[in-house]
């Protein structure tokens, strides 16, 4: 005869109660705040609304890449900020893994010189918040470029307080004019984001190569391999199982640092929502589009890290 | 047998080597050693009598400060083109094996003649199957290293080192990371390649092969060599008081 388990002793009854619980608490939680917005939004007169989306912002934008116009309605608006994010956001992430890699690199290197220039940037540059360095490129640096003849010039790359032209440039009138122009604002946050993300990675590929025996290294060179094809044929493909997770954590970083765009008045996605909040008052479905496309583009790259974590994880056994 | 082989082709001519670690302990004092063609050199000595170090100076895995070493008629210098060439010329095999995680079998053996000796890919993977084939184990050529025991990662070691065509090779205690059932497996492979002509320079534990398989027999403490002998004196009758203490501990 089986004695009869209590409840609370009981191994399997007891966890199924403790989840029902933790479930009713949360369900009550949420119905709650929802109910509480719901009421404070009647009192005040307010409900929610998507209809001011399709009437005119009314602000223009200094740049854009689909045609806007300050008739053009918000929805063109937010959507032509999400896409001065998402240049701006795919372009850091190519520049900082470079940046990044490189240093990360130059901190196993023989040279002294170079080893202690990756130590002083990353400890400078990742104890310092982002927004006094996105200022201070902005401010005092690319504002203080100088302009027409005097403009930096290298071959296909010219930088001056007008903005960065790439592609053959030429000065005309004193104005260069170039196939491809970006503005200063967007080449300030893009510098300050790949300098900033830049000492970040940098750490996270030095962990990534530290982590490889070094049996792996005495391996290759012994069969005579360079230390160039060591690196990249041994060392580094063994170091992506590592560095891919940590590099996922900062490309998420990266993504809502740009927000930071505000700053300098790029006219990314939350600064657009930021002018459009103001207009408009609606506050609620303002916070819930910019919320929601930040989720959106952390969860895409997030899938993509991911995806290549699989990858470099594969074989092996 | 490979006594008239060694004939006088000097293959590795170590001379006043001294090696002091950056902590300031001097890891190898004055040690000579010559090592012929075709002859198989067993260095046995107590850990840290300085055995691997010495090892590891031969393909500059290790540095060293006074002294010369030149194989093959290659001076182990500072010249990195130098050094470049010895590593070609010299294998290496290693306590841990250490055969790339992330390549097949059949990878870890074709990477460096392809990348470094230049050779056409598919030539090499001939040449790769028939070496594992040697080693016995042609069938798992497919297969990650992870895969295999620990006796066929070390076979595989060699054979990854074989298909560079190493002039000489370098054992660094290449079964003592073994389960006992495993060490045969090797030493039968290193065996055959000591029949079949290889210079070899072992550091090992290994009594039995350093008595069926060496020409001559180093013992090295603190950093010196103290005896180098045939295995049947250095075994029956060693001169120096510290290959007599030694040999009482190890049997």
């Amino acid at each position: 005869m089986r004695a009869r388990i209590p409840w609370w002793r009981h191994r399997r009854v007891l966890p199924w109660l403790i989840q029902a619980a933790a479930a009713l608490l949360v369900l009550l939680v949420i119905s709650a705040l929802i109910s509480n917005l719901v009421v404070n939004l009647s009192a005040a007169g307010l409900l929610l609304s998507w209809r001011w989306l399709g009437t005119p912002a009314g602000f223009d934008l200094g740049e854009t890449l689909l045609p806007y116009g300050a008739g053009d309605p918000y929805w063109l608006a937010l959507l032509s900020g999400l896409l001065n994010s998402l240049r701006v956001i795919a372009a850091a992430l190519v520049g900082a893994t470079a940046l990044g890699t490189a240093v990360g690199l130059a901190s196993f290197s023989r040279n002294a010189l170079l080893r202690s220039l990756a130590r002083v940037y990353v400890e400078v540059i990742r104890n310092c918040p982002l927004l006094m360095q996105l200022l201070f490129w902005y401010f005092v640096v690319f504002l203080g470029l100088p302009d027409g003849a005097s403009a930096l010039h290298l071959p296909g790359v010219v930088l001056a307080k007008s903005g960065l032209h790439l592609g053959p440039a030429a000065l005309v009138d004193g104005v260069w004019r170039a196939p491809i122009r970006l503005s200063l604002e967007f080449t300030a946050l893009l510098w300050a984001l790949v300098v900033y993300s830049g000492a970040f990675i940098a750490e996270v590929v030095r962990g990534g190569v530290q982590a490889v025996p070094p049996g792996q290294w005495e391996a290759a060179r012994s069969l005579g391999l360079r230390p160039r094809d060591s690196l990249a044929r041994i060392v580094l493909p063994q170091a992506l199982r590592v560095i891919v997770p940590g590099l996922n954590n900062q490309y998420i970083a990266l993504a809502k640092n740009s927000s930071l765009a505000v700053a300098v008045g790029y006219g990314d996605l939350y600064s657009v929502a930021e002018t459009t909040l103001n207009q408009t008052g609606r506050a609620i479905e303002v916070v819930l589009i910019v919320l929601g496309s930040y989720l959106l583009i952390d969860l895409a790259i997030s899938a993509l890290m991911n995806g290549l974590n699989r990858l470099v994880q594969l074989h092996e056994r | 047998m490979t006594q008239a082989l060694a004939a006088d082709v000097v293959m590795l001519e170590a001379r006043g080597v001294n090696t002091w670690y950056p902590n300031g302990h001097h890891a190898l004092r004055n040690v000579d050693l010559t090592v012929h063609q075709g002859e198989v050199v067993v260095i046995m000595g107590p850990s840290g009598s300085g055995k691997s170090t010495f090892l590891r100076t031969f393909n500059g895995l290790e540095d060293f400060q006074t002294g010369s070493i030149i194989i093959d008629g290659i001076n182990i210098g500072d010249d990195l083109r130098q050094r470049d060439a010895i590593r070609r010329e010299v294998g290496m095999v290693f306590q841990q094996f250490n055969l790339f995680p992330h390549l097949t079998v059949l990878d870890n053996l074709t990477l460096a003649p392809v990348l470094v000796r230049g050779r056409a890919k598919t030539q090499v993977e001939r040449q790769a199957l028939e070496l594992l084939e040697r080693v016995g184990i042609h069938e798992q050529a497919h297969k990650y290293p992870g895969q295999l025991s620990g006796g066929q990662q070390q076979r595989v070691a060699i054979a990854r080192s074989l298909c560079m065509e190493p002039r000489l090779m370098l054992f660094d205690e290449p079964t003592s990371a073994l389960d006992p059932e495993m060490v045969q497996e090797v030493l039968q492979v290193m065996q055959e390649l000591a029949a079949g002509g290889m210079t070899m320079v072992v550091v090992t534990h290994e009594v039995r092969f350093a008595r069926q398989v060496a020409d001559r027999v180093v013992l090295m403490a603190d950093g010196e060599v103290l005896e180098i002998a045939a295995p049947e004196q250095f075994f029956s009758n060693p001169q120096h008081p510290r290959s007599q203490q030694f040999l009482s501990q190890i049997n």
